[in-house]
């Protein structure tokens, strides 16, 4: 009995190691302040007591539209998106070592982007079944793998990984291009969508979208802790990694279509949210160093808390008008960015 | 060798601009054009006038002034990498001109190159300030990851503008897209003042720029003063830069890839490698500018997407083949 509760106590210390519990329990307050906060705000206020009576279904129907079928939906999008993100950055910089490595600075948004926006096209010129959810989610990835298949398939052999990365920008290049070639022979709605999508914004956020995204995320998130040791390993040390020997380029391919298939995820939802995937990994690496699952559990609190609350500045900042989240993000990143990569080279 | 390269090259221009008077949509022959300087047919010498004339003359012209700015900024960081749209300085002024179309709707067009300019060379010393924290024992590439990060910023602040107020397209449109077609005589009469302030620079600081393949302390010792060379070259580009994009919008990788194709043709010598550059630079353009009309024939296809479909896959492969990239000395 006793020695029971010991090894047990001995298994979560080692998960979650004690430095780090109070920061993801912080982190947990966080999310959930955040996450009342963006059911509250808006161009309706609605009190906390509102929200619980709308969520039971014992108020008026405008206030039950609005909490339910509105800000839910956006949410709940918004949550998924950034955890993603979060969690995609992390598993790159893990698994390049470069400090910048992340979904959008790879190219794996953009390439995930071009292939949303060219099924969006296909649904357009009348191929009913692109447009479906299931579908976009599937050519996102489709599109994040194939960017990451030709970077690995150029840079595996090469010891200078930043060169890695800077394809990945050479590569978002062209697909930014194809993008707004497509954007110019479509001539429609749709071209509205892609500028959307072309900065992130939750404001397409819809129910029957969220199930299938909700579902692959739990899936790749289940995943991703299964392989928690193998995280450890990576980040321990490349020549470990090495003398691992051919299991370990296994490992690594798994952890990159990880990776591939959490940017999907994020871009099928809301489209290229930038930063999130670079700035919240370190950030976690600051506050909890240690321990892979806790780390893996706050990049998913943070990303989700750090999107959402972006999204409330968007939508809050310019009151009557509405701000893509992804310009949000994009202010909040870039000076951490510049931070990080210049305090680097003074080391 | 420098002078067959150099009739060479000015050989095929000559002939590429015929191709980007004749061809297209509709086809013409050099007869019509000689009859149409004898005898007037005023449809035929507007279509001219009005499409084909300003794209013969625009591509060379901006495709010049983007190879020589990629050249000046490689050289006078001694970065393999540097080039205006890499360095995020189209970005800059893309922004820029995007917020002020924003805030204050018809601008005039000398406002707008002005404002393009000086954002240019905000961002370019903004960058060189960085690089003063960047050490050459460092990899190569921490410039050029700087400016494209810092390019995602303000491509995202310029999509937000242009997501807030559409109407701020129509009118900021010749620097949101890398395009020639539809672009007018009258936007490049306006740029040409920055181009020729340029080349003043530029000749006055040619002979001077080989001193860049010394360290920094080398070239005080000579009794030249580095920063203040560089500064020069910094505000040469930027004008050709600021130029050229207010004709033709952000096009990319021109000013990386060609200055490292005058390279390898012309190893040493700034004097013989910046003409090269330009002649190479003008080529490229216009015959990328010809090759957009047949893409998807009937329709045009902009320039820029030309550019990033044959430069993207030129650069991957060049980053891949060469395995140590290295500052030049």
């Amino acid at each position: 009995m006793h020695t029971d509760r010991v090894v047990r106590q001995r298994f979560f210390s080692g998960l979650i190691p004690a430095g780090c519990r109070r920061f993801l329990l912080l982190a947990l307050l966080a999310v959930s302040l955040v996450m009342l906060g963006a059911l509250m705000t808006g161009p309706l206020a609605i009190p906390i007591e509102g929200i619980y009576r709308a969520l039971q279904h014992e108020t008026d129907p405008l206030l039950q539209l609005v909490v339910n079928e509105l800000r839910m939906p956006r949410l709940v999008l918004g949550l998924i998106t950034g955890a993603s993100l979060a969690v995609a950055g992390f598993l790159l910089q893990t698994l390049t070592r470069v400090s910048i490595a992340s979904p959008a600075v790879m190219g794996l948004s953009d390439g995930a982007g071009l292939c949303v926006v060219l099924a969006l096209f296909l649904g357009d010129r009348g191929w009913e079944g692109a447009t479906s959810p299931w579908m976009l989610a599937a050519v996102a990835f489709a599109g994040a793998g194939l960017v990451l298949l030709i970077l690995r398939g150029l840079f595996r052999l090469d010891p200078d990984l930043e060169k890695m990365v800077f394809s990945g920008l050479v590569i978002a290049a062209v697909c930014k291009a194809s993008i707004s070639l497509l954007m110019l022979i479509s001539q429609s709605d749709i071209a509205a969508q892609a500028q959307l999508w072309l900065v992130g914004s939750l404001a397409q956020a819809n129910r029957q979208l969220n199930h299938y995204l909700l579902g692959g995320f739990i899936v790749l998130c289940l995943l991703t802790l299964s392989a928690y040791r193998q995280i450890a390993l990576f980040r321990i040390s490349e020549s470990l990694m090495m003398s691992l020997g051919e299991s370990a380029i296994r490992q690594q391919r798994f952890l990159y279509a990880l990776a591939a298939g959490f940017t999907a995820i994020a871009v099928a939802g809301a489209g290229q949210i930038g930063f999130v995937g670079l700035v919240v990994p370190h950030l976690v690496q600051r506050l909890c160093p240690r321990g892979v699952p806790a780390q893996l559990l706050g990049n998913l609190l943070c990303g989700a808390a750090l999107v959402v609350l972006a999204d409330i500045g968007a939508r809050t900042l310019i009151a009557p008008y509405e701000l893509p989240v992804g310009i949000i993000t994009a202010f909040i990143g870039v000076p951490c960015f510049l931070v990080l990569y210049l305090k680097r080279g003074k080391q | 060798m420098p002078r067959r390269l150099f009739f060479g090259l000015a050989g095929s221009l000559v002939l590429a601009a015929l191709a980007s008077l004749l061809t297209g949509y509709r086809w013409l022959s050099p007869v019509q054009i000689f009859h149409l300087m004898s005898a007037p047919d005023p449809a035929l010498s507007s279509f001219v006038l009005e499409y084909r004339l300003p794209r013969m003359l625009i591509a060379p012209i901006c495709g010049a002034a983007l190879a020589v700015a990629g050249l000046l900024l490689q050289s006078v960081t001694r970065n393999p990498l540097a080039a205006p749209d890499i360095l995020g300085i189209n970005a800059a002024a893309s922004m820029c001109v995007v917020l002020a179309l924003f805030f204050i709707p018809d601008l005039a067009l000398s406002w707008l190159n002005l404002l393009a300019f000086l954002a240019a060379v905000g961002m370019t010393c903004l960058l060189l300030l960085m690089l003063r924290q960047i050490d050459e024992r460092d990899s190569v590439l921490r410039l050029p990851l700087l400016g494209t990060v810092l390019s995602l910023l303000f491509s995202s602040v310029t999509q937000t503008v242009l997501t807030l107020d559409p109407a701020t397209q129509d009118q900021a449109l010749s620097w949101l897209t890398g395009n020639i077609a539809g672009r007018s005589v009258a936007q490049l009469i306006a740029a040409l003042p920055w181009l020729l302030v340029a080349l003043v620079l530029i000749v006055r600081l040619l002979p001077r720029l080989d001193l860049f393949y010394l360290g920094d302390t080398q070239i005080s010792a000579l009794g030249f003063h580095p920063g203040r060379l560089r500064l020069m070259a910094i505000l040469a580009g930027s004008l050709l830069v600021a130029g050229a994009v207010s004709v033709v919008g952000p096009i990319g990788f021109i000013g990386l890839l060609i200055p490292r194709m005058a390279h390898f043709l012309v190893p040493h010598h700034h004097r013989v490698r910046l003409p090269v550059a330009a002649l190479l630079g003008a080529l490229a353009l216009t015959l990328a500018d010809v090759l957009a009309r047949f893409i998807l024939f009937p329709e045009d296809v902009p320039v820029g997407a030309v550019t990033a479909f044959i430069g993207g896959p030129v650069l991957l492969m060049l980053l891949y083949r060469r395995r140590r990239l290295a500052y030049a000395h």
